[in-house]
């Protein structure tokens, strides 16, 4: 599913240029978990970034279901997040000006599908909030903006879901309840799910547990103490 | 595009209340054009197409002596020939006062074209003949004057005034005179005499300046009729002038009216224009969260930036539909208001073509300004926004600013067709470009200044003064957009100022405050 080889990943700034990624190699097969974790400022976000085709790495490649998404153009890339990939950001970022209806048919109406409205409707029935339809972002909860973020995210069946750090400004409980909803989802519909959390039990939760530290990606084993490089 | 259109009308309805600004600026500027070039086109329109009745006939032979015989009977063989003779002298009233005035006696094939009306409404030979007009039958010679004048002399229908060696009677007042509009003689107010009372009046001396005007009505062309003329009287040495001539002067002093009048309009939209770009460039900034994200769920960039085209295509439609409808109606109300100046007949649909020469204006000025506001807005990489940088550099997309540089160059195309005087049209243009240019150095020059002034040890001391010199010359300040905007505004509003105070002088000077009806 994906392939990342090589990949590095350096930022230019006044001071000085600032290595992000090192040599990043990954291999997740389709329908597997991965929990990405590690300190602030450690790239987990820039590698998610890089996995939705919304940065170009410096150096190496990154395939998705064998495309190898540097060689596509601005519009194939779009195209790709339209189809085969869902987004799902720390702070929602749904847009204010549409309900909860219209932001989860949103890819959908994109995507030209006569049928959004259906099954939006569904989706958001899936994730418990068919009665705040057509409220706005603004009126809705954190954790229920998350559940529609979630429902945008899954709604036209991606095979693959990016989450950046999904429940990182949900309280405990409303965390756990979108943890849940997040990895139930992703079994029911067989997604693959590449998650960054700060949150152990989530991380544990996944199949794998992949450690970004000083720009380098490192698997941890969930019962083995060792850590080996990927 | 369906799917677009109800991106762009849901996201506007949520959040388009911040473009107020733009719709302002827009509705002003169209408004003022729509309205001045409404009015323009009505009143030339009619003028124009009056302009045989305002000039008296379709030709005009001006001599200082009555023409010979044979010239009278070769015009009165081409046509219908009426005869005005004119003659400026003093006329006193019987309360002492005197007053300039210009004595015109008429033929009885006077007017040519459209209505002599006095009021009361009598024959005119029935006002100016000996005696008629007064049962009393006083023997004195009639005259009718200027309504205004009359008020102002304090005079009215049946007093007596005294002109040249006679006592005239004051029979009537001239309520419409279809050749006076143009040929407003300021040395006096009209008074109309009958030609054998003028001679009874002693003021025809062989020293007299007399103006003899023979006015023709024919079925010739203005053109053939003078070739044929001068053919005939090859070394005659008056002049002759046809009603085309009068027209094409008519046309360029509207023209030169209307351009000073429609360059405010102009100026107003290019102000609105620099008010859409901060208008659009704000409402944008507060998008780029949701630009970032349309992006990262699949739209693509062609589509993202047709959903911020339509919605300022629908903004500044809406803006530009009520800026030319106001002006339409403003037209209309003074187009209403002239004719009861000047007797001429204004034709609605003539408002029709310029409001919708000011709604493409405005919706070009909305497009042309909104380019550069919208590239730099698409140009944002999302990936810096969701990592929420602070301060993202953008800068707007060489295809943008291409774009832009086409709105331009047909909106000063548009306003050299538009603006009826050329000169006015080119130096405008003109004008606008050197003023952004020195704005645009003026910024550069205080950027500079600020900089240098900023790397003294004495200003870094003044934390409120470091402050400020850093935001002058700091990457990203808002100095060129307030400087270009208001410069630009304040110059404009300055130029216009002189450019309606010297049309209204120039007016002014030219028509006396008690000129009877009117104008040109």
């Amino acid at each position: 599913m994906i392939t990342l080889r090589e990949v590095q990943m350096n930022y230019p700034l006044e001071q000085g240029e600032v290595q992000v990624l090192q040599e990043v190699n990954l291999t997740i097969q389709p329908g597997e978990s991965a929990a990405v974790v590690g300190p602030s400022g450690s790239g987990k976000t820039t590698l998610l970034l890089l996995l939705a085709g919304l940065d170009q790495p410096t150096t190496g490649s990154i395939e998705i279901e064998g495309t190898r998404i540097s060689s596509l153009s601005a519009d194939e890339m779009a195209d790709l997040r339209r189809d085969r990939i869902g987004i799902i950001f720390q702070s929602f970022h749904l847009i204010p000006s549409l309900s909860a209806i219209g932001n989860v048919t949103l890819p959908l109406e994109i995507a030209g599908d006569p049928d959004a409205l259906d099954k939006a409707r569904e989706m958001l029935n899936r994730v418990g909030l068919n009665h705040r339809m057509e409220h706005y972002p603004n009126q809705l909860s954190g954790g229920e903006q998350q559940r529609v973020a979630i429902a945008r995210a899954l709604v036209h069946q991606p095979p693959l879901i990016l989450a950046d750090e999904p429940t990182g400004n949900l309280d405990k409980n409303t965390g756990a309840s979108v943890s849940d909803l997040l990895f139930d989802l992703h079994d029911n519909l067989g997604t693959t799910l590449v998650m960054v959390t700060h949150d152990p039990q989530m991380a544990m939760r996944c199949d794998r547990q992949l450690h970004l530290d000083e720009g380098k990606l490192i698997e941890k084993m969930h019962e083995q103490a060792d850590a080996r490089s990927v | 595009m369906r799917a677009l259109f109800k991106l762009a009308w849901q996201d506007l309805r949520g959040s388009g209340q911040s473009l107020w600004v733009l719709c302002a600026c827009l509705a002003l500027g169209v408004t003022l054009i729509a309205a001045t070039g409404g009015l323009y086109r009505q009143v030339s329109e009619g003028l124009l197409a009056d302009s045989r009745e305002l000039s008296g006939g379709d030709l005009q032979v001006h001599a200082r002596a009555p023409l010979p015989e044979p010239v009278l009977q070769w015009m009165n063989a081409t046509g219908i020939v009426s005869l005005v003779t004119e003659l400026d002298t003093m006329m006193g009233t019987m309360a002492g006062a005197f007053q300039l005035v210009e004595l015109q006696s008429v033929d009885d094939n006077y007017p040519l074209y459209g209505e002599l009306t006095l009021s009361p409404n009598l024959p005119l030979s029935t006002v100016t003949g000996k005696g008629k007009g007064n049962e009393n039958g006083n023997g004195l010679w009639g005259i009718a004057v200027d309504p205004v004048f009359g008020q102002r002399l304090a005079i009215t229908p049946g007093d007596r005034v005294e002109i040249g060696q006679l006592e005239f009677e004051v029979r009537a007042f001239i309520t419409q005179q279809p050749d006076r509009s143009l040929s407003a003689n300021w040395r006096g107010a009209p008074v109309m005499i009958a030609a054998d009372g003028l001679k009874a009046s002693g003021l025809l001396l062989p020293s007299s300046r007399i103006d003899y005007e023979y006015r023709v009505r024919t079925s010739q062309t203005p053109d053939a009729w003078q070739s044929d003329f001068f053919a005939a009287f090859p070394n005659s040495e008056w002049e002759v002038r046809s009603f085309l001539d009068q027209s094409d002067r008519i046309a360029e002093r509207l023209s030169q009216v209307a351009s000073g009048l429609l360059i405010i309009g102009f100026s107003t939209l290019f102000i609105g224009g620099l008010g859409v770009y901060n208008s659009v460039q704000a409402y944008l900034q507060g998008k780029l969260g949701t630009i970032a994200t349309l992006r990262a769920v699949g739209l693509r960039d062609n589509r993202l930036a047709a959903v911020y085209l339509l919605q300022i295509l629908i903004m500044s439609g809406l803006s530009c539909l009520v800026g030319a409808l106001l002006g339409f109606f403003i037209a209309l109300a003074g187009a209403a208001l002239t004719a009861t100046q000047v007797q001429v007949e204004t034709a609605v649909l003539s408002a029709v073509l310029p409001c919708l020469i000011a709604f493409v204006f405005g919706i070009l000025t909305a497009l042309t300004f909104s380019f550069p506001a919208i590239g730099r807005a698409l140009s944002v990489n999302p990936a810096a926004l969701f990592r929420a940088l602070d301060g993202v550099e953008t800068q707007t997309p060489a295809a943008w600013w291409r774009a832009t540089a086409v709105g331009v160059l047909l909106i000063v195309g548009l306003v050299l067709l538009v603006l009826p005087d050329g000169l006015f049209a080119l130096a405008f243009t003109g004008a606008v470009a050197g003023l952004l240019l020195l704005l645009e150095g003026i910024v550069r020059l205080i950027r500079r200044g600020a900089l240098r002034l900023d790397q003294r040890p004495g200003v870094r001391r003044h934390f409120a003064l470091h402050l400020a010199m850093a935001n002058l010359h700091r990457h990203g300040s808002a100095l060129r957009a307030s400087l270009l905007t208001l410069g630009s505004a304040l110059t404009l509003l300055v130029a216009c100022t002189i450019v309606v105070a010297t049309l209204i002088d120039t007016i002014a000077n030219t028509i006396p405050d008690e000129s009877p009806t009117l104008i040109l």
